[in-house]
């Protein structure tokens, strides 16, 4: 009995609340720059012929993307419909979120260790 | 007093078990994030502090396999080298203010839920908040800018 009242000791207070409101606006602004942005950048790669890495990036962009975007949407409905289920969608869409970022950073970081071997290597001869 | 507060808590958005759980995956990987990216910040500073010397040479050796500017090699590997470190000094300065307000909203969430803690929550989405409002500022910016490039490319 004791846990089940614990659980409930976080709420949604009114500052909060109107914390968790810009943090939606926010999110979903850059969702929908973002998905402009890499729209344009798709269209320039096109013109240039660098296809196949800017289709992965923008791929990868747009699925993070759509992401933010439902975390920030189903955040606003559930502060305006006080609906519990719709704020664990919406915090489940944020982990999913920065799930991917994590991976994508362990990946960029192999790569930019890569970078720095062969610099130093480069270097070193110099 | 009493029927306020128990109206209150039947229209309050409470944070259950299931949304404290995402919330704590949500806090752990947005501070692994973040101190990631600090190593990432302090291996490329370690990286600019130790080859300084050096990459004046590398420069003024791109400056003379050009003929055509080889004259101003000197010149350009000087003065490459301090917008290089102006760049640097700039994203790891930026880098460094977006990772500060990243820890402070991953570090706040695991508080939060770790310690059924109402403040540290309310400091995550604070910081979580301000960290949006310069990110969205810098991708109105580069969606601008690419914007441009189209315009440029298909003027």
């Amino acid at each position: 009995m004791e846990e089940q009242s614990s659980l409930f000791n976080l709420t949604v207070t009114p500052s909060l609340r109107s914390t968790m409101k810009t943090v939606a606006t926010w999110a979903k602004l850059c969702a929908i720059f973002a998905f402009i942005s890499e729209g344009v950048s798709l269209l320039v790669s096109f013109k240039n012929g660098n296809l196949l890495g800017s289709v992965i990036a923008t791929a990868i962009g747009v699925f993070m993307n759509i992401l933010l975007l439902n975390f920030a949407t189903k955040l606003q409905a559930a502060l305006e419909t006080n609906d519990e289920g719709l704020l664990t969608e919406s915090f489940s869409n944020l982990r999913r979120y920065y799930l991917i970022t994590g991976i994508l950073m362990i990946i960029v970081a192999v790569i930019v260790l890569i970078a720095l071997v062969f610099v130093i290597a480069f270097a070193s001869k110099l | 007093m009493e029927y306020q507060e128990n109206n209150e808590s039947v229209f309050d958005l409470n944070i259950d078990s299931t949304t404290a759980t995402q919330l704590n995956a949500t806090g752990k990987w947005a501070r692994f994030s973040a101190i990631f990216v600090w190593v990432l910040l302090g291996v490329l500073f370690l990286f600019l502090v130790f080859f300084s010397s050096k990459l004046g040479d590398l420069l003024s050796t791109f400056g003379n396999s050009s003929t055509k500017y080889g004259d101003l090699s000197a010149v350009m590997s000087g003065s490459l080298k301090t917008i290089m470190i102006v760049v640097f000094a700039v994203v790891f300065g930026l880098g460094a203010l977006f990772n500060t307000l990243m820890f402070s909203f991953g570090s706040n969430l695991l508080k939060a839920t770790d310690n059924q803690d109402q403040s540290a929550l309310e400091k995550a989405f604070n910081s979580y908040k301000i960290y949006l409002i310069i990110t969205g500022v810098f991708v109105i910016l580069g969606t601008v800018i690419t914007l441009f490039s189209l315009l440029t490319l298909f003027k």
